[in-house]
């Protein structure tokens, strides 16, 4: 591994924070290390010191009002496997399943995946379409952050050198809501994805819609042409192959993919186009059938 | 590293408690096979894509080769070499064995470390829970369809 830099090991979040502090632009947060280690070891990354939040006590998942808390160091597979999470959130349990492969999932983590901000994250898509509200703290204090503005561009999120992401607040669906997630992936990393969440009304209307697709642009990225179309329709429309249709072909013409060696940017805006379908129609029905 | 930067680790490894200091750029795989001269653990890819470098951290798998040293401080560690008991192998090697499940061998410490985790994460996998389970090891030779076949085999508990 090239570089040199020092081994910080706090044990506490205050003590975290402080080292953040102090150290700032030459210092990266170190906690599973899945994507950062890779980084170290061709050079991509050079700090001068490694702040390891594994003992700060950010590994925690509970139940809170409204939804649930998962700490930053809470790994990929814990979330897949919370009983919790597969209640209030079915689709970021499933998700989470899909992240590259056992052993990340075994050693990365929530946080980590979500700073690392790379564009085509799984997680980042859904939590977006999830509203989730990410916790951001610092020596000076704490913010909160909606999921879909805490992504700048790619491999950029809103967290400064010296602040730190300690919690992402997941909501629970509310009955008559339900989130999904749909993706391809030619490798360990999605080529398109779709993440969606539908809300009908007690008159059978979508009350709420958000449709995130993710793997296209820097970001993930709203489509919120496709939201204001399902707005006010009636549920039986809103999974109907016509209206389905219109909207997957409006998310992957609004979309920007860029060509790589796993698929054509033409290719991609067709995975957008039947993902998006395939997502809408899984949360109006999953909305339907939620009390 | 200057000395005062090196950290004491303490691991048990198949068994045997090891305590070391080390630099805490230490990957684990080199702790693995340069310091412990357990050289079942291999290095392919290097990016943990592949899944030959994959070893049990308290029983849950990891890429070894992206994976500090100090990270395993105070935890088990299980290579390929642990996997057999004192009677001798364990069932999915000797499944691996009699399916005709490797040819050149390099990535098979690395299957053989996933597949006992998959085992005991999933007590009866359909075949369809093997190869998702398995999709981040990768196999040049085999094709793959021998090493399922000897995991449900392992799986299945029918007598050998």
């Amino acid at each position: 591994m090239t570089g040199k830099w020092r081994l910080h090991r706090p044990e506490t979040l205050e003590e975290a924070l402080s080292l953040l502090s102090n150290h700032g632009d030459e210092a990266r947060v170190y906690a599973g290390g899945t994507e950062l280690v890779l980084l170290l070891k061709f050079g991509l990354a050079s700090p001068s010191h490694l702040v390891d939040i594994k003992r700060c006590g950010l590994d925690r998942l509970t139940p809170e009002e409204g939804g649930t808390a998962i700490g930053a160091c809470v790994t990929h597979e814990r979330i897949e496997r919370s009983p919790v999470v597969k209640e209030v959130s079915p689709a970021l349990a499933s998700a989470e399943k899909m992240v590259a492969n056992v052993r990340v999932r075994a050693v990365g983590t929530l946080g980590g995946n979500l700073c690392f901000a790379e564009p085509s994250s799984d997680i980042a898509t859904i939590l977006v379409a999830s509203g989730a509200r990410l916790e951001i703290r610092s020596e000076a204090g704490y913010r909160q952050v909606e999921a879909g503005d805490f992504f700048v561009h790619s491999f950029t999120t809103v967290v400064e050198p010296h602040e730190l992401l300690t919690v992402v607040h997941l909501p629970s669906t509310p009955p008559n809501t339900a989130t999904s997630y749909q993706r391809v992936a030619m490798g360990e990393r999605p080529s398109a994805c779709v993440g969606c969440s539908i809300e009908v009304g007690r008159d059978n209307v979508v009350a709420g819609a958000r449709v995130v697709v993710g793997a296209a642009h820097p970001t993930p990225v709203r489509v919120q042409a496709c939201e204001a179309l399902l707005v006010g329709v009636s549920a039986e429309e809103a999974h109907s192959s016509d209206l389905l249709a219109t909207l997957g072909d409006l998310c992957a013409t609004s979309c920007e993919p860029v060509s790589d060696v796993h698929a054509s940017a033409e290719y991609k805006r067709k995975l957008i186009n039947v993902l998006t379908q395939r997502a809408l129609a899984q949360a109006v029905i999953g909305a339907l059938t939620h009390d | 590293m200057t000395e005062s930067n090196r950290v004491r680790l303490e691991v048990n490894v198949n068994g045997e408690s090891h305590t070391v200091e080390v630099g805490p750029e230490t990957l684990l795989i080199d702790f693995i096979r340069d310091h412990l001269r357990l050289t079942g653990t291999k290095r392919g890819c290097d990016v943990q894509v592949c899944g030959a470098c994959t070893v049990l951290v308290q029983s849950r798998p990891v890429s070894s080769c992206c994976y500090l040293a100090v990270d395993a401080d105070g935890k088990m560690i299980v290579t390929s070499e642990g996997l057999r008991s004192a009677d001798g192998l364990s069932r999915l090697q000797r499944e691996f064995i009699k399916n005709g499940a490797f040819q050149c061998g390099y990535c098979t410490p690395g299957m053989l470390v996933m597949a006992h985790a998959l085992l005991r994460d999933i007590a009866t996998p359909t075949q369809e829970d093997v190869t998702s389970y398995m999709n981040g090891n990768l196999c040049r030779c085999t094709g793959y369809a021998k090493i399922v076949q000897a995991i449900l085999s392992a799986a299945s508990h029918e007598p050998e």
